[in-house]
């Protein structure tokens, strides 16, 4: 039995120009990226572009990674949460989920024999979830998308956030404080605006 | 327990849970008296599970066109950055060039350490050594060196005949320009033929002494060439005598091949 390649290693042959290692390399990681992305801009195309861009300089300045510090999937995780923060704070790519894709992903990505109304519903559920994420704060939002979405435990997410384990705990709690609120004022909403419709 | 003790507990009894079974059946107990934490903790419950079934629904990927894009832009990055060739001529004189400054560094640093034990040792006068060291009584008018200079000897084998301490000097400076370093007498007490002296670039501005001494070092071609003195670059392995001035403080200011 073969032991998998790491990612160190498939870095290195990426670096004597070998592009089935970066292809490997991006077939790996990029989801997480491209979701992380996501989930932080409400943005597809930003979403894209980061990820893109993410990859573009790993490949320009793979030298500069350090395996001491940390594995590659955290070096890469940092370089996607520096182009989120610093497009965030332009303010110009935020972008309603449920604007940009709402409708659509329900009738496309969720298809399943067994029971419609359930995979309707759940959808749904789904779609309110991450309209309501979409709308906290950047720095709980965050926590949500690496802690709940990425399932990172709190250790890698504070190092991939720079602060302490202690203040991921705490901002969990307040966001998933705010998701709460967030979520039944959604509901209500949504159950008013049925309301008004059959009115 | 109260509405608060639960409503600061309650994360920590839905998403991590409460370890504690007492603290826990405390929780549940309250809950079922009190409407509001009932609720709470059921939309809690709820969030709960709505976002692990976000989680699990969260299976995006970028579209195929960046995968292409990027496989494009790195096949093109390696197609402009092809490793040139290095002829082995190249290749043998880098590799010499580096023995040289290697062996140079060597020398530089073995005269800096060893200096003060010599020094130690020569404090004391010796016969010997007063009767190898002259001093130069040339009449330059700037500055006089104090030499030891033993004609066969390096100066890693005999160390200790080879120095001298040096009269103190009213000022020799020695600076990067090679013109300047002419100022720095010429030895004419060695029998041998000496040339001129060249200053060790790498100093800056420290290259002022209040006295000096003259030690004769064995060094070859190469890290002559290293240091700055001009020679052809052909035989660099072979071992020429040479003059090297040090400071007082040990550094090196300024080296001549003695031929």
């Amino acid at each position: 039995m073969t032991t998998p390649v790491s990612d160190e290693q498939l870095l290195l042959s990426m670096l004597s120009g070998n592009a089935e290692a970066f292809a490997e390399l991006y077939d790996r990681r990029h989801g997480a990226i491209y979701r992380y992305a996501l989930r932080m801009t409400g943005s597809e195309a930003t979403a894209e572009d980061i990820t893109q861009d993410v990859f573009l300089e790993l490949m320009r300045d793979a030298q500069n990674f350090d395996e001491t510090r940390g594995p590659l999937q955290a070096y890469i995780f940092g370089m996607a949460r520096h182009r989120v923060l610093r497009r965030l704070q332009t303010g110009r790519n935020f972008v309603s989920l449920e604007e940009e894709s709402g409708d659509e992903v329900m009738e496309t990505n969720f298809t399943s024999a067994s029971d419609p109304f359930m995979d309707f519903q759940r959808e749904e559920i789904v779609g309110l979830v991450r309209q309501a994420v979409l709308s906290l704060p950047a720095n709980f939002r965050e926590v949500i998308v690496l802690c709940e979405f990425q399932e990172l435990n709190y250790v890698d997410a504070a190092r991939l956030i720079d602060c302490p384990v202690g203040t991921i705990r705490s901002r969990l709690n307040r966001a998933r404080g705010m998701l709460v609120n967030k979520l039944r004022a959604l509901q209500q909403s949504e159950v008013s605006s049925v309301e008004m419709k059959q009115a | 327990m109260k509405c608060e003790e639960f409503k600061a507990n309650l994360n920590e009894l839905v998403f991590e849970k409460l370890a504690a079974t007492d603290k826990r059946e405390d929780a549940m107990s309250h809950a079922a008296l009190c409407a509001d934490c009932a609720l709470l903790l059921t939309e809690t419950q709820d969030v709960q599970t709505a976002l692990q079934s976000t989680a699990r629904a969260d299976i995006e990927t970028a579209h195929p066109r960046v995968r292409a894009a990027l496989l494009t832009a790195f096949a093109q990055q390696h197609a402009a950055t092809v490793t040139p060739v290095v002829d082995m001529a190249t290749h043998r004189r880098r590799t010499r060039i580096t023995l040289a400054i290697m062996s140079a560094a060597a020398v530089i640093l073995m005269v800096a350490v060893l200096r003060p034990v010599i020094l130690k040792m020569t404090s004391a006068p010796t016969p010997q050594v007063d009767s190898v060291a002259e001093k130069t009584t040339a009449p330059q008018p700037t500055a006089t060196v104090a030499t030891a200079v033993p004609p066969t000897s390096s100066f890693n084998s005999k160390p200790l005949p080879f120095v001298s301490h040096a009269k103190p000097l009213p000022h020799v400076a020695v600076h990067e320009s090679r013109a300047v370093a002419t100022s720095i007498p010429r030895q004419t007490t060695s029998t041998k033929h000496t040339n001129e002296y060249f200053p060790l670039t790498y100093l800056a501005s420290a290259t002022a002494m209040e006295s000096g001494t003259v030690v004769r070092v064995q060094l070859s071609r190469a890290a002559l060439i290293s240091l700055g003195v001009p020679l052809s670059i052909d035989r660099t392995e072979r071992v020429l005598n040479a003059d090297v001035i040090m400071g007082d403080d040990g550094v090196a200011r300024a080296i001549r091949v003695v031929d």
